[in-house]
């Protein structure tokens, strides 16, 4: 008779599909962020009068990069190109952060992004658990295949 | 160098409280003499919220925003985001705006307060904005600065008896 008892690193295949189901989290997240952010945008600044859409449908989400710290990140991010005064790619920039606006001739300080992440976090989070535990299979909190 | 601990009263029996009394530290901080309440700087020109009309340079604005606070302590310690925007024009206040900015952030780093609430700075963040085009004014400079603020204010905690476990 003959036993034998074998082991097999496993660690990379964990490692791997950990890290694959990270990403899928990731950009589960950024999903939510950027319809959080288009909502956000949807009227415009001030009035609203003046609404194109342009910043509503630059809103992109950026490939999962290393975050240089040992993480992953993903951007949300706005990809307005420079044609002239409107296309200003720090356009949604100064209504972040605010500006003294030369057609209203007053500061103007409309905040979306900001509020849009702030208030989609727990939305964000609970994105991310649902992907990271489809890619992994499904186990979760009921237990999945054991 | 002065330090910004006080015991004075008061000081976190609102929300609107919290914000004037970060305001009176900004401006009354003192390094080597100078404040950024000066009159070479801001003076008073550092307002709740928003800027009014016709203003004069350099000026700021602050708000404290994203305030949140988790069931770990029933919702009594507060974090927040202190905002502080400088602006000068023209752009050539831009250095002035940087020593504006460097006040703030002495101030904001010596930040504590531990009587009638307890309220601390534990970090910043700061960026001087690019040179803006339309429809923003093109002769304006900026600097953003934002500080992580840890507070138990007393609108709060005075409401029940709460000991944080051991």
């Amino acid at each position: 008779m003959r036993v034998e008892v074998a082991s097999r690193n496993a660690f990379p295949k964990v490692e791997g599909a950990l890290r694959k189901a990270e990403k899928a989290g990731l950009r589960a997240s950024a999903r939510v962020l950027q319809r959080a952010v288009k909502r956000k945008l949807r009227g415009g600044y001030t009035s609203g009068d003046f609404t194109t859409g342009r910043v509503l449908n630059s809103v992109r989400i950026g490939p999962v990069e290393d975050d240089g710290r040992g993480g992953l990140a993903v951007a949300v991010y706005s990809d307005l190109t420079q044609d002239g005064e409107a296309g200003d790619p720090n356009y949604p920039l100064y209504w972040e952060f605010g500006h003294f606006n030369i057609f209203t001739r007053r500061f103007e300080h409309e905040p979306r992004w900001g509020p849009a992440f702030h208030e989609s976090q727990e939305e964000q989070v609970d994105a991310f658990i649902a992907a990271f535990q489809r890619a992994m299979g499904g186990a979760g909190e009921s237990g999945g295949e054991g | 160098m002065t330090s910004t601990t006080t015991t004075s009263q008061n000081l976190t029996t609102s929300t609107d409280e919290v914000v004037k009394m970060l305001r009176r530290a900004l401006l009354e901080f003192e390094v080597g003499g100078a404040t950024l309440g000066d009159a070479d700087k801001l003076a008073g020109r550092l307002f709740q919220g928003t800027i009014p009309q016709n203003v004069q340079y350099p000026c700021g604005v602050l708000r404290l925003v994203n305030q949140t606070a988790d069931g770990s302590t029933n919702g009594m310690r507060k974090v927040a985001t202190l905002e502080v925007a400088l602006f000068g024009r023209p752009w050539r206040q831009l250095a002035l705006v940087e020593q504006c900015g460097d006040l703030a952030e002495q101030a904001m780093t010596q930040m504590k307060r531990t009587t009638d609430g307890l309220l601390f700075c534990r970090g910043s963040n700061r960026s001087t904005l690019p040179a803006p085009s339309a429809p923003a004014d093109a002769e304006t400079c900026a600097v953003r600065l934002t500080f992580s603020l840890v507070y138990w204010p007393t609108f709060l905690t005075r409401l029940i008896t709460y000991l944080p476990p051991q």
